[in-house]
């Protein structure tokens, strides 16, 4: 203590003293409160911290003062926690509102955004809580659909660790006396010698924008950085250096024949991936004797959902991608890349095919390079698209939608080292979290005087920055947001601000002068700006209830590349160092780690490696062999000074050379559930940027670290659970998926089914692979998450799961997805079994659960051929366990299981009998299309059909009357309800026959 | 069944001299060092089995090494195996009687109480087994508003009324052949505590003719009961797995082939307890070597019909030619729980072929290594197929394997603790010999009575 005392400068570090306080060991506790009070340190903490209680320790109080005191503190203790709410018109809810009926439910159009592009979505609010999203048919970037974050956002809403106070040093604190400190602050701010600096993540929003602007006209030295874990910059470069100017990018799948993607995750990653499922999959089955009407080839150095459901796969380095690209562009004739060799590992024949096979489609053909590959990548396939006469075909071009900022987080740290930094705005990032380590931005940080973080969470930067605000979850905001087609989309808020959270325009205006305490009319204030006075509350309430700004799409434009010079050839035609390569992707789940405290994300099980939890180290199976790594074993990995310890994954289809690491997971201070899950990938990133790097180092520490994955076997042992073919098998043989003997008879009597008869499709030519469907069925039936222990003994809970098995050789695998639910068997083996009738068949055919009559015996599980049953082996729904879901973000309609009980799919039955009731109200049978199953609704690109099987006209008996119809496990005749349609893809011929001579030869292609 | 010329019991021991020592056992209040230690380590051992109870049923039998695809563990693993231990009691008390096997006098009362407490504990796991164990009674079929009854199809329902019917049947036999016994012991007893308590359980029997017409008259019909029991109870259990369509359950043998199984574990449990008695309480005279040979035999006969299960399965699951039924067996050979089939392979195939060898039957070490040889490899037996069965069906992608948790041994061993504990209880409290059924054996002998005479003669004191 001395130490700091006797440091009589004015300027004391009250931080360094807490941290004193609180970090020592040995004597635990001060001798006496005066031998610290006596301290003039002390006194100027105390007066620094509790201005008002200075006085009261400086002076003597009496035993009565004291009592009177504390008297009056208990009285007015209460006042003091009432938060003042805006003076709004409120109506009674005795008398109720003419639409609003109890149990039933009320939707919202809003949207959600992901790196600030927006995905419509409809939220489904009973009595003013928000329970489900589903996507917003009409919104260009949904189109019905969401993604799991979408779905995991209602978990996110609920989360009892988002940020709920206003924080000052720390300590709790009040939004007035921030606007206080701020007023005196801001006024230093006019000129260029003390800056105010805005930190934000990607933003897309109208009115964020404009407020930038006019805190921009506020204070003219104003810069603005982004902060982008996952960024986007190289595409905007990528066109700056084929176009001169940042352009967006649009991709127009459904005009697209051919599809090469060069390391872009198109259905697993950016702000189109949902559309582009749509254009890509969306009805891709084939007629018996049709086409498909599209092929997609994906290069890439990482196995995605992408790669994993194209017709042809190439797994290949990050950095060689553009040698490749490269040596395309020379086949197709791009000028100055005429001479690019074919890198080695490149079957030059396979290049040759795919170069005819994109020239052949012409305009219809689109070349897609990742967001992480390098801006010259991104030149180069602009250019290959021209060349092929594409754009304005299958590519057009827009204006950004992201908001160019100033700089990234390497110039605000120059800024900051530059000293004229007095002011910081991070509003909705999180860069102590995500930022290289080589920055050290948390020292930076402190050099900052005013730091001021506003986030969802106090997370990692809002632990660290002088004050923290909470900032609202996007279901409680008003705010906006473009799609990745510009289009602006309207958020409205479904629940007032549970934990007093601001919107950023709040904090924005704030910034800007003027404070409105009413979210709402700061929004409307910023949107009267942008769509004038004219007619405004019609014009706005419109765009409310539809969602989305109609016709508010960016031009379409059509640029043409400037002429090349010889760079962009040197920079491409690189073939990359040796060694290992390092490739940080975003996590398919947790994405950048803003989602990390999300259990329904966390337990949620990535495409592709079927990990839960903690992520491992991706490594190909070669290079486990040659390094003698076995699965879960940790090694260090060192690149560039830093070093990491993560267990490896050996995945099948990774390239020899790379090993790849998911940002997102490793948080500090993300909340219970996320904290310590993983690693912090991004503390082995550079501040020169860039996603890839060679020279990585990798050695074995020896030790197995457990890791949890829902899928222990990943081949098929030959059998046919899952039937598929190319075009061209199925166009010889149509019936290839039906089985080669007769159905087996049944002794038991046939059930009679007068009504509906419920039945599933599942098209395995649609399904990619994105576990959304797990997602949605989590939120919608009240499924409980169990944790990394219980999933790794095998007792995760989704009623749904999405089976993702391996073929053909390690290196180069072919890999399908297999969505399984329920099948709802009409000879149902768990009903027979089961002692006390828990497990019954209901009229319509579905095989109903009952779960008050259940008592536990699990045999319905054991004799469940296809093991959908799940089991509540603990009271996993308990609210008072770490990792419940909460009680207010359960679907009412449906039962919270408790321990002791089995549950399964049920159809979502709830759903069915909602109908019914709708229906029988109108008097009037239920339509076709009218009933939707979760797992349905979510699914991008429609892959789920439900419907009436007893109704030959439904599309669920459409879809069953074609030749791909297959029951699983059939030959047991369980006839179940779920049956697929085997799975058609679209493979080149010219490359499969290349493949075969090469296997008749002796020899392995490359895919 | 060979036939021997060792005597089953001494020459000079006489009815009189034969009460005096059984009931020497009983009456005084003291009893054996060893007995002593043996009941402190089998209570300490039930003081663990409730431990583990206690706990699963207030957390959720998540406590087990369970999950999906292996929802069936060592709860229904230990009923199959405790239910098959209580068969030899049936077997000796009821079709030993029946084919009138005079060498079972002097184990059959060791073997009934065997059969008593293994029951117990075989109807106690299904209720740990539960998810919701007090709902146990939606099992039954009781008279409910929603006019709701079990499932008849579920073999699980079957299973309710055999355990309880073998436990009822098990419960009147064992005290019907206690009746005159504990007559005597009321007549013998000085304490007035010991004589309020035999003589309230006696029902006051009072040695008469016309007792004993009844006793054996009840005796015969119980008897003829329960000789469809020993093959009923088991063959219901087994029915639990082969009525599925689990690979691996699904077999038509498992019947016959799970009474087998049960006879060959029980006789080995009795012969362990035959040793116990022997040893304990110094009847070494009573239970001669004679006997331990005709357990050892029984166990011999059993064993062969279990191995001869073993091949006709295998033969079946190939013969079959489906995929899944072969899978199964290769992954029981080579997969991760290959240990557990090898062993019991060499337990119930390779090992138990000491049985042949009449030296070894005979040692009281040798034999009682058979046994435990025997009661382990039929334990390991029921653990393949439980649990191997499922953790690799049908569906490659859920397949998943278990890993037995710190409760499930704990709760096993628990559980043999208190199957000692009640039979130590029980060897002290109530005569582990039962002595009228023996000076039967000795008066007939005496007399040189052909067997099979119905007319008996009774030496009363």
């Amino acid at each position: 203590m001395p130490s700091i005392i006797a440091r009589q400068s004015d300027h004391i570090d009250i931080a360094e003293l807490r941290r004193r306080l609180a970090g020592r060991r040995g004597r635990p506790y001060w001798r006496s409160l005066e031998e610290l009070a006596d301290a003039p340190g002390f006194q100027q903490l105390l007066e620094e911290e509790f201005p008002r209680l200075a006085p009261l320790w400086q002076g003597r109080v009496s035993r009565r003062g004291l009592l009177g005191l504390m008297a009056a503190s208990l009285a007015l203790g209460g006042l003091s926690a009432c938060k003042p709410q805006p003076a709004e018109r409120i109506a009674p809810y005795t008398r109720r509102p003419e639409d609003l009926i109890p149990g039933q439910p009320r939707w919202y159009a809003s949207a959600l955004t992901l790196d600030g592009y927006a995905r419509g979505v409809l939220v489904k609010t009973f009595e003013g809580r928000p329970v489900k999203i589903e996507g917003l048919p009409l919104h260009p970037a949904s189109l019905g659909a969401t993604d799991s974050i979408a779905q995991a956002e209602i978990l996110g809403l609920y989360d009892p660790d988002r940020s709920q106070a206003v924080h000052y040093q720390g300590n709790a604190s009040g939004y007035h006396v921030f606007l206080r400190q701020l007023r005196a602050r801001a006024a230093r701010w006019g000129g260029d010698e003390h800056r105010l600096c805005l930190l934000t993540g990607p933003v897309s929003s109208p009115s964020q924008l404009t407020l930038i602007e006019s805190l921009r006209q506020r204070y003219p030295g104003l810069r603005w950085y982004s902060h982008q874990p996952v960024s986007r910059q190289a595409v905007y470069q990528g066109t700056r250096q084929a176009f001169g100017e940042a352009l967006e990018p649009r991709y127009r799948l459904h005009q697209a024949r051919v599809v090469l993607t060069l390391d872009a995750d198109l259905l697993g990653q950016g702000g189109a991936k949902l559309a582009h499922a749509r254009a890509l999959f969306g009805g891709r089955r084939p007629a018996p004797r049709g086409p498909i009407r599209n092929r997609l080839y994906c290069i890439e150095s990482t196995p995605t959902i992408t790669g994993a459901s194209s017709d042809h796969r190439l797994g290949i380095e990050a950095d060689r991608i553009s040698a490749v690209a490269a040596a395309l562009a020379a086949r197709l004739g791009v000028p100055g890349l005429n001479n690019a060799p074919t890198p080695s590992g490149v079957d030059p024949a396979w290049l040759d095919a795919l170069a005819a096979d994109l020239e052949d489609a012409g305009a219809h053909a689109v070349v897609i390079a990742g967001d992480h590959q390098p801006a010259s990548l991104h030149a180069l396939t602009h250019l290959l698209n021209h060349r092929l006469g594409a754009i304005g075909t299958s590519v057009d071009y827009a204006e950004p939608v992201l908001g160019q900022a100033d700089g990234d987080l390497t110039a605000l740290s120059e800024a900051i080292d530059q000293g004229n930094v007095d002011g910081l705005l991070m509003l909705g990032t999180n860069p102590l979290y995500s930022a290289p380590p080589s920055l050290q931005f948390e020292q930076r940080l402190a050099r900052v005087p005013f730091t001021v973080h506003c986030g969802q969470y106090r997370d990692e930067t809002g632990r660290a920055a002088l004050w923290h605000l909470p900032l609202a979850h996007p279901l409680e905001s008003w705010d906006d947001a473009r799609a990745f087609d510009g289009s602006v989309a309207l958020m409205q808020p479904t629940i007032v601000p549970m934990f007093g959270g601001f919107t950023a325009q709040q904090v924005l205006a704030s910034f800007a002068g003027d404070a409105p305490s009413d979210a709402r009319q700061a929004h409307r204030n910023v949107w009267r700006r942008l769509l004038g006075d004219h007619d405004f509350d019609a014009r706005w309430r419109a765009a409310l209830q539809r969602g989305w700004l109609e016709d508010s799409a960016s031009a379409a434009r059509t640029p043409t590349p400037a002429a090349q010079d010889g760079t962009l050839a040197a920079t491409v035609t690189g073939l990359g160092d040796d060694g290992l390569i390092l490739q940080l992707r975003p996590d398919p789940v947790l994405h950048d780690g803003h989602y990390a405290n999300n259990g329904w994300l966390q337990e949620l099980p990535r495409p592709i490696t079927q990990l839960t939890w903690d992520g491992a180290a991706l490594i190909a199976p070669a290079l486990a062999e040659k390094r003698g790594l076995r699965e879960g074993e940790k090694v260090t990995l060192a690149l560039a000074g830093q070093r990491l310890s993560v267990p490896v994954w050996i995945q099948p289809g990774q390239p020899a050379d790379a090993v790849t690491l998911f940002l997102g997971q490793g948080r500090r201070a993300a909340g219970r559930v996320g904290n310590g899950v993983g690693v912090n990938a991004s503390e082995l990133m550079t501040s020169e940027g860039g996603y890839d790097r060679r020279g990585l180092t990798l050695h074995s520490e020896q030790v197995r670290w457990p890791l949890a994955s829902t899928q222990q076997h990943h081949a098929m042992e030959g059998r046919d659970v899952l039937r598929e073919a190319t075009l061209e098998e199925f166009h010889l043989q149509p019936d290839f998926a039906q089985p080669p003997s007769e159905a087996p008879i049944s002794r038991y009597p046939e059930h009679d089914y007068p009504g509906h008869a419920w039945g599933i499709s599942v098209d395995l030519s649609s399904c990619f692979g994105c576990n959304a469907c797990i997602t949605a069925c989590q939120a919608e039936n009240n499924i409980p998450i169990v944790g990394k222990e219980e999933v790794m003994r095998g007792r995760e809970m989704h009623w749904l799961r999405v089976d993702r098995y391996f073929s053909g050789a390690p290196d180069a695998p072919r890999m399908t997805f297999q969505p399984v639910p329920c099948m709802h068997c009409e000879k149902a083996p768990c009903e027979y079994v089961c002692p006390v009738e828990a497990t019954q068949h209901s009229s319509e055919g579905l095989n109903d659960m009952v779960y008050n009559r259940c008592v536990g015996t699990r045999y319905c599980s054991q004799n469940c051929p296809y093991k959908v049953r799940r089991f509540n082996w603990f009271h996993y729904t308990a609210q008072d366990t770490g990792l419940a879901t909460p009680a207010a973000a359960h679907n009412p309609d449906v039962t919270v299981r408790s321990r002791g009980v089995m549950e399964k799919c049920t159809y979502c039955v709830q759903r069915i009998n909602q109908a019914h009731i709708q229906a029988r109200n109108e008097n009037r049978d239920i339509a076709d299309g009218e009933v939707t199953t979760a797992c349905q609704q979510v699914c991008p690109s429609q892959a789920i059909t439900f419907g009436d099987i007893n109704d030959p006209r439904s599309a669920v008996s459409t879809a069953k009357a074609s030749p791909l119809n297959y029951a699983m496990l059939g030959e047991l005749n369980t006839r179940p309800r779920t049956t697929y349609l085997a799975g058609v893809r679209n493979p080149n011929p010219a490359i499969d026959a290349l493949q075969a001579n090469d296997a008749a030869g002796g020899e392995e292609g490359p895919a | 069944m060979t036939r021997d010329d060792a005597p089953l019991a001494p020459a000079r021991l006489d009815s009189a001299t034969l009460t005096d020592r059984v009931a020497a056992v009983v009456l005084p209040a003291r009893a054996p060092r060893a007995w002593w230690l043996a009941l402190l380590l089998s209570a300490l051992l039930s003081l663990l089995f409730l431990t583990g109870v206690v706990y699963v049923l207030s957390v959720g039998v998540g406590a087990f090494g369970l999950n999906i695809p292996v929802a069936w563990g060592f709860p229904i693993i230990n009923t199959i195996w405790w239910i098959g231990i209580a068969h030899a009691g049936t077997l000796i008390s009821a079709v030993l009687l029946l084919t009138r096997q005079d060498w079972r006098a002097s184990i059959n009362r060791g073997a009934e109480a065997m059969a008593m407490f293994a029951i117990v504990l075989a109807g106690s796991y299904p209720l740990l087994h539960l998810g919701r164990p007090w709902f146990a009674y939606f099992l039954l079929p009781y008279p409910n508003i929603m006019d709701l009854w079990p499932q008849w199809r579920s073999p699980l329902v079957w299973d309710f009324f055999a355990i309880g019917s073998y436990l009822l049947f098990t419960m009147s036999f064992l005290y019907l052949s206690l009746l005159p016994d504990l007559a005597t012991l009321r007549d013998r007893a000085r304490h007035r505590v010991q004589q309020l308590f035999y003589g309230t359980l006696a029902l006051g029997w009072r040695n008469s003719a016309r007792h004993w017409a009844r006793y054996e008259q009840a005796n015969r019909v119980l008897a003829v009961i329960a000789a469809p029991i020993v093959v009923s109870v088991t063959g219901t259990i087994s029915m639990d797995l082969s009525v599925s369509i689990v690979p691996g359950f699904h077999f038509t043998i498992f019947p016959p082939y799970f009474v087998a199984g049960a006879l060959y574990s029980g006789f080995a449990t009795t012969a362990i307890i035959a040793i116990i008695l022997r040893s304990l309480f110094g009847f070494r005279d009573v239970i001669t070597r004679a006997h331990l040979n005709r357990l050892g035999i029984m166990m011999l006969c059993f064993v062969l019909v279990v191995d001869y299960a073993y091949m006709c399965e295998i033969f079946t699951a190939f013969y079959t030619g489906e995929d899944f039924y072969r899978s199964v067996y290769f992954d029981r050979w080579t997969g991760p729980y290959a240990p557990y089939y090898w062993g019991m392979i060499l337990c119930n195939v390779v090992l138990a072929q000491g049985l042949w060898f009449r030296r070894l039957r005979e040692s009281v070490p040798g034999l009682l290594c058979l046994a435990l040889i025997a009661d382990i490899g039929m334990w390991l037996e029921r653990f393949q197929i439980v649990i191997t069965s499922t953790h690799k069906d049908y569906m490659p992608s859920a397949w998943d394997t278990v890993t037995p948790t710190r409760w499930d041994w704990l709760i096993y061993a628990g559980s043999i603790g208190v199957f000692f504990f009640l039979l130590l209880l029980f060897m002290k409290l109530m005569p582990a010999i039962s002595m009228h059924d023996m000076r039967d054996m000795l008066h007939r002998r005496r007399h040189r009575q052909p067997k099979g005479n119905p007319r008996r003669e009774r030496s009363h004191e």
